[in-house]
């Protein structure tokens, strides 16, 4: 997967970069409007990943010529937090997502592979690991043959841990990917949510799946 | 005294003065103008003196003073002689009274049951002529400028007052249009300037002084306008490149547990300081004016419930019960994201600054055709003295600078969202039972 990553600031593009890289994703960066502009126009990427504020041509600029050229290229837009109307003008224009800065690459990266699926049909809507089965096209969560019920939020979670199996993601992370940027008042609700997702998922099956990291957060994770 | 308008004042003040002129004025000429007659009588009493002595002489024993006087009616004279009895006497003037003016040397007024009379004495050989001139012509004239110094007093007033309301309003004109054009430059324009008029007098310069400082606010305005687009951008660069750091590291392999909780505590710094930028910068849109706004309809009661959904597990984390009771199809015209970011505010504050095994409770209802939101908590409640500066930047209910929850910018960021929808964000009166109430009002959709 051949990703092009637009971002006139040299550290967030090289972040960008390694974060993708590590990840098994070809990336190209270029760092101005135009160069972008004609690097689409010129080239073949499976997704862009654009940053709006961009010197010469802006990033909806860009992304507005190539919409025009009938170029169904799956574009993420960066932007700073806030900029309401910068969002809903990117989505009009046609972008596929819009991340706000500062984002994590986690987060990215699963919006990455969200919007190539979405666009391209590859890659997996049913998640395994261990005996639970995840359907993100229908939420449908399984333990073996159980079914379990969970609420849009419990769901988000299982997916947030559920894209780095086997690793752990902090309480910041966590709740940055389940609930966006809304709670200031520190992370200790994440783990109620997580003891409730716990209660559905781990508490009638006797291999806990969930785990809790010491002094880091919590991991997708079969014990032994 | 501060109600009454500068016209009015300037009119009263104008009759006022013209009153107390013409007080002074008519005191003075009738001062001068008796003064003069009295010379006039003085004089002539000494005249007259002679020329009733003479009479006297030639009269007739049997004739009256009165009847040698018919001709001179104004006059009345009595005579002493050497041993100081009255030989004749005019009737009008008691002898007591005529004796009185022995003593003295130069004429004074008396008064008599009947008339004033101006009288002096005048020696003749051994006898004493007592002359009285009767004052009743000269009263007649000082009442006569009396009465018409008194019609004209009214008439005086009401030309001053109406003269310096006239003039007050010409004078004053050139501040009421000043007045209105500042009016005018509202904060949407404030490259506009008030109109400066040509001559070169003090509204013009009280013109040129408004405008410098609309110039002034105009320079402060656009400056924080471009600091809310600029720092925006400017702050989260590096805000991103030291998140993205502090992922990586964290999640390479083999890292000393130490470490890494370290690097969580950054994190979670970050996360805080990303909260300030974000609430600094929300706050810097709303004083430049442009907290760009996109307002639709937003139901409030599916909004609020959705909230406290996510406000139940910060409540849980702080062991508060959080209740809620919310009408159904509440609807505000309103922006849901900052709505959102109000509700979750008010919320987040009403479970973090509680007690433990406190509770929470927050009600949507309409009354008085608005939407009210309440949000009410148990806890350490607001200090009297911290109650009016509980929405200020920075400022915190609980006085408590260590608590490192809070960066005390959600109330103030929240009263600016509710007074951009239109409507008021308070705080409860004081409660005797531990609680605190914050409520919210907004204009139904």
């Amino acid at each position: 997967m051949r990703i092009l990553v637009v971002e006139d600031e040299r550290k967030v593009a090289s972040l960008i970069e390694s974060g993708l890289r590590e990840r098994g994703f070809t990336v190209d960066l270029c760092h101005d409007g135009d160069t972008a502009s004609l690097r689409l126009a010129t080239e073949t990427f499976d997704a862009a990943i654009m940053d709006i504020m961009l010197p010469g041509r802006d990033g909806l600029s860009v992304l507005r010529k190539l919409r025009a050229e009938k170029n169904t290229l799956p574009v993420i837009l960066l932007t700073a937090r806030g900029d309401l109307n910068e969002r809903v003008e990117g989505l009009e224009l046609g972008a596929d997502d819009y991340l706000p800065k500062p984002f994590s690459m986690i987060e990215l990266v699963a919006r990455l592979k969200a919007v190539l699926r979405r666009r391209t049909g590859v890659g997996l809507t049913v998640q395994q690991f261990a005996d639970l089965t995840v359907n993100t096209a229908t939420r449908e969560v399984r333990r073996g043959d159980v079914r379990i019920e969970l609420t849009a939020r419990e769901f988000a979670l299982l997916e947030c841990l559920l894209r780095t199996p086997g690793r752990a993601l902090t309480r910041v992370e966590i709740s940055q990917s389940v609930w966006g940027h809304q709670f200031d008042a520190g992370t200790n609700f994440v783990d109620v949510a997580v003891q409730r997702l716990r209660r559905k998922l781990d508490d009638p099956f006797a291999r806990k799946l969930i785990q809790t990291v010491r002094g880091l957060g919590y991991a997708i994770q079969a014990d032994a | 005294m501060n109600s009454i308008p500068i016209r009015l004042k300037f009119s009263l003040w104008a009759a006022g003065l013209a009153g107390v002129m013409l007080l002074l004025y008519s005191a003075g000429t009738l001062a001068f103008v008796y003064g003069k007659q009295i010379d006039a009588v003085d004089q002539e009493l000494a005249g007259e003196a002679k020329h009733i002595a003479d009479l006297d002489r030639q009269a007739p024993p049997r004739q009256t003073a009165d009847e040698i006087m018919q001709h001179e009616p104004w006059l009345a004279y009595a005579l002493f002689d050497g041993t100081g009895a009255a030989r004749r006497r005019s009737s009008g003037l008691p002898e007591s009274v005529a004796q009185t003016a022995l003593e003295r040397v130069r004429p004074r007024t008396v008064r008599t049951a009947t008339y004033s009379w101006r009288i002096g004495a005048f020696r003749q050989g051994d006898e004493t002529i007592v002359v009285a001139y009767n004052l009743t012509e000269i009263r007649g004239i000082v009442a006569n400028l009396l009465t018409g110094y008194g019609l004209t007093l009214p008439l005086t007033l009401a030309v001053a007052g109406v003269g310096g309301w006239w003039v007050a309003g010409r004078a004053l004109r050139p501040v009421r249009e000043l007045t209105s054009a500042a009016e005018r430059v509202q904060a949407a324009h404030l490259a506009q300037r008030v109109p400066v008029p040509k001559p070169r007098d003090d509204i013009q310069r009280l013109a040129l002084v408004l405008n410098a400082m609309l110039a002034r606010l105009e320079g402060s305005f656009n400056q924080a306008n471009r600091f809310a687009a600029d720092a925006s951008h400017e702050l989260r660069t590096p805000l991103t490149i030291i998140r993205g750091e502090i992922e990586r590291m964290l999640h390479t392999p083999g890292l000393a547990p130490a470490n890494e909780n370290r690097l969580v505590s950054l994190q979670e710094e970050i996360d805080r300081l990303d909260h300030i930028t974000d609430h600094l910068l929300l706050l810097a849109r709303f004083d430049a004016g442009r907290a760009d706004l996109s307002f639709a309809p937003v139901d409030l009661s599916d909004l609020l419930r959705g909230v406290c959904e996510d406000a139940e597990l910060l409540a849980t984390a702080q062991d508060v019960t959080l209740q809620a009771e919310i009408a159904a199809g509440v609807t505000v015209a309103g922006d849901a994201g900052h709505l959102r970011r109000l509700l979750l505010n008010l919320l987040q504050n009403a479970t973090r600054h509680n007690r433990p095994g406190g509770e929470a409770r927050c009600t949507l209802t309409v009354t008085k055709g608005k939407a009210t939101i309440s949000v009410a908590n148990t806890g350490p409640g607001i200090p009297p003295a911290m109650r009016e500066r509980i929405f200020e930047r920075f400022s915190r209910g609980d006085a408590s600078r260590t608590d490192r929850k809070s960066h005390g910018l959600g109330l103030s960021l929240c009263r600016e969202i509710v007074q951009a929808h239109g409507g008021t964000l308070v705080l409860g009166p004081e409660r005797t039972d531990g609680w605190t109430e914050f409520i919210a009002e907004l204009p139904l959709a």
